[in-house]
């Protein structure tokens, strides 16, 4: 804020100064009651659920205090899911992002418009189908014994993968319909990010004769890197949040291998009528996200370079 | 243009004020029936309600499909805390008792005492374990159903089984007999993530699923060992197929490979007999679940209740108009003749269509057999969790990661132990 705007403390608002104050507050409050009412409040109310006991349709649940957290905590289950959901958002992550750069490089680079074109609608579709059929899809081209792939992969005489039906390969499955459903829309939006920088950047190297790889590192990936920065923090919440696949495909088996927090808290909300319990775990989600995009911001500080 | 999107829009107004007056007008009670069949046997229940709705003009039963148990299930928990339950639902049975603590369900006891044309207590008192709370009337039966044995009478037939297994040792037999690694068919199938089948099984041998204090499983010894060690032994001969996916999802994907002649025996829903029978390129058989020491059924499926306690009395009396009349002998015998589902009384069993039906599809009563031999079971909201989070999850870890029978069965009575602590 400047300097000057600051009004002394005890000078009287004359009338046009109240009325603009409240014309202003009048314009925020829509946007300040939504904001309250489907956010604030549901966020609250989530903390204050936390602390008791009861199922969904108990009236007066009995105040528990912290037991709900000390017993997720203490429980294996809730730690296998911890580390489930951490690992499952560092596979898309990492492979989405990667890939989604390296694709839009490769397009920027590629010469054949009609190529380009047909490449970009074909990534970009997953993204509009809804995640119910496309995990359905995936649930049976995966089936371990008859399915698409198996049959396919031993047709050719590979050796044929366990996929959602083997705790080791399960969480990857579950993954891998996350990144090819996502990345063409990654893949878009770094795209219009290479687009937006400017030529004469890359003719300056070209004048120098610098060679291509060094070109996409010292020049490309640091100027599109608020958009990196962006897309990982998008696509870190939204694994986080993974939900539809892992109901679909696994239900969180077997053994609990893809049993992911949002899943977990599903199950316990409706399935165990434990909402206390869930909703602790929804705080713990809050906290874990919140932690992330601010890690996220702060090693990005020293890394992205706005223009 | 413009002209003819204001005509448009105008008749598009018009239209929805008429069909909402055709509703509003006609001074019916309309109430909703939320029910978890799909398919076929979600067809056969709007076609129920359909004749129900066409057969008087005082009632109009809204019949919506939510999804299956859990899915289902979950609508209703939303819409009870909310307080728009609806008047009527199907529900599963272990979930009966958490609404009924709630007091969330309507007493249906002074409309059956008032009601002479249906008598509750026809009724098989096998299907009523789920119906009394506290001496009040809350649920109905409708859609029980029994795990049973289904197999393939043709391939048993080609292998030299001229008989369904009827214990263990005849199952392994039998299942070991019709694998053919070759051909990629397996003797025997069944979906371990859903802990009804472990249970079934666990029964045979001579276990409960509670204990007498009602406060941890009631296996805590060999009888819950052994259905582990069964499986693994099938495993070892090469002859458990293990379908994909969890819950409901490795049910459907396990009676796709029985119906393509993958795994030639399987244990499945009484409820799944006609649809098995009618998409099967070969004759289905059905049988008790094999014993071990004993027979023994678990009960499964659905009830009828309803969240209608802050309806009219007007309203209320319609509930149960209805409810009794899905349960009349005629109308549950025609859904137990269309699906597999048991019939809950006499008068269904005997009714015309279920005798008729009975004549045709031979295996059809083969679970209502199974009736004497229900068990108990645990009538709280804590068993769901029991039953899928533990029970599930640990013949999970033995059958999948190969931790041992005995260890599972530990680590089941200690983590239940916990829950009721």
């Amino acid at each position: 804020m400047n300097g000057e705007m600051v009004i002394p403390k005890k000078r009287k608002l004359d009338k046009n100064q109240i009325r603009e104050r409240i014309s202003g507050y009048i314009l925020m409050a829509p946007a300040a009651i939504l904001l309250f009412v489907f956010t604030v409040y549901p966020i609250g109310f989530l903390f204050y659920r936390s602390l008791h006991g009861g199922n969904l349709i108990t009236n007066d649940p009995k105040y528990t205090g912290f037991k709900n957290y000390e017993k997720i905590f203490k429980s294996a289950d809730f730690q296998k899911v911890l580390l489930n959901t951490l690992t499952y958002t560092l596979i898309t992550v990492v492979i989405t992002i990667i890939l989604a750069v390296i694709i839009a490089a490769w397009l920027k680079g590629s010469r054949n418009p009609k190529l380009n074109e047909f490449t970009q609608t074909v990534m970009f579709t997953p993204h509009v189908i809804s995640m119910v059929s496309v995990a359905t899809l995936f649930l049976w081209m995966m089936d371990s014994k008859n399915g698409l792939f198996n049959t396919v992969l031993q047709a050719l005489g590979l050796p044929q993968g366990t996929f959602i039906s083997s705790p080791s390969t399960a969480l990857f499955s579950v993954a891998l319909v996350q990144i090819w459903k996502s990345l063409g829309y990654y893949v878009l939006l770094i795209m219009a990010a290479i687009q937006n920088i400017p030529q004469s950047v890359y003719e300056a190297a070209e004048m120098d004769d610098t060679p291509k790889l060094r070109v996409f590192f010292k020049i490309t990936i640091p100027m599109i890197s608020p958009t990196i920065l962006f897309t990982t923090v998008v696509a870190t919440i939204a694994s986080f949040k993974v939900f539809d696949s892992v109901s679909i495909m696994t239900g969180g088996g077997p053994v609990n291998a893809t049993n992911t927090l949002v899943y977990y808290i599903y199950d316990y909300a409706f399935r165990y009528g434990k909402p206390g319990q869930a909703s602790a775990a929804g705080i713990i989600l809050l906290i874990f996200v919140c932690i992330i995009t601010f890690i996220q911001f702060q090693v990005s500080k020293s890394r992205v370079h706005y223009q | 243009m413009k002209k003819a999107v204001l005509v448009i829009v105008a008749m598009l107004m018009a239209f929805c004020l008429l069909t909402a007056s055709a509703f509003a007008d006609d001074g019916k009670i309309t109430l909703e029936f939320w029910h978890s069949m799909g398919s076929k046997t979600g067809e056969l229940i709007q076609e129920i309600v359909d004749e129900f709705n066409a057969s008087q003009d005082e009632i109009y039963i809204d019949c919506i499909y939510q999804g299956d148990y859990t899915t289902g299930g979950t609508k209703i928990q939303a819409a009870v805390a909310s307080g728009n339950g609806p008047a009527i639902a199907q529900i599963e049975i272990t979930r009966v008792g958490m609404y009924a603590a709630a007091g969330a369900l309507l007493d249906l006891t002074p409309y059956a005492e008032a009601d002479e044309n249906f008598d509750v207590k026809s009724l098989y008192p096998g299907v009523m374990d789920f119906s009394y709370y506290d001496g009040q009337l809350v649920s109905l039966p409708n859609g029980r159903s029994v795990p049973v044995m289904y197999y393939n009478v043709d391939a048993l037939k080609a292998a030299g089984f001229e008989k369904a297994p009827e214990n263990w040792e005849e199952l392994r037999a039998a299942a070991a007999a019709t694998t053919d690694p070759e051909k990629g068919t397996y003797g025997y199938g069944c979906p371990i993530g859903d802990s009804w089948y472990y249970l079934a099984l666990m029964l045979t041998a001579g276990g409960q699923v509670y204990n007498e204090e009602g406060n941890n499983i009631g296996f805590h010894n060999e009888a819950g060992i052994k259905p582990l060690q069964l499986w693994l032994d099938m495993i070892s001969d090469g002859s458990l197929y293990l379908p994909d996916g969890d819950d409901y999802a490795s049910n459907s994907a396990l009676r796709n490979s029985f119906m393509a002649g993958i795994c030639n025996i399987t244990m499945q829903s009484s409820a799944q007999y006609r649809s098995l029978a009618d998409n099967s390129p070969f004759e289905v058989g059905v049988a008790y679940i094999p014993k071990d020491v004993t027979y023994a059924a678990i009960p499964g499926g659905s009830n009828l209740v309803s969240f209608g306690t802050n309806l009219s009395e007007e309203e209320k009396q319609a509930v149960w108009t209805f409810m009794s009349y899905m349960c009349s002998g005629d109308v549950a015998g025609k859904y137990a003749a269309g699906t597999g589902y048991l019939p809950t009384s006499d008068a269904a069993l005997n009714s015309a269509i279920y005798q008729e039906k009975l004549a045709q599809y031979p295996y059809l009563d083969i679970a209502v057999g199974q009736l004497e031999y229900f068990v108990k079971m645990p009538f709280d909201e804590t068993y769901t969790e029991v039953k899928d989070a533990i029970v599930g999850r640990y013949t999970q870890e033995v059958i999948i990661n190969g931790m041992s029978p005995e260890d599972a069965v530990e680590a089941m009575w200690e983590e239940t132990g916990e829950l009721y602590e």
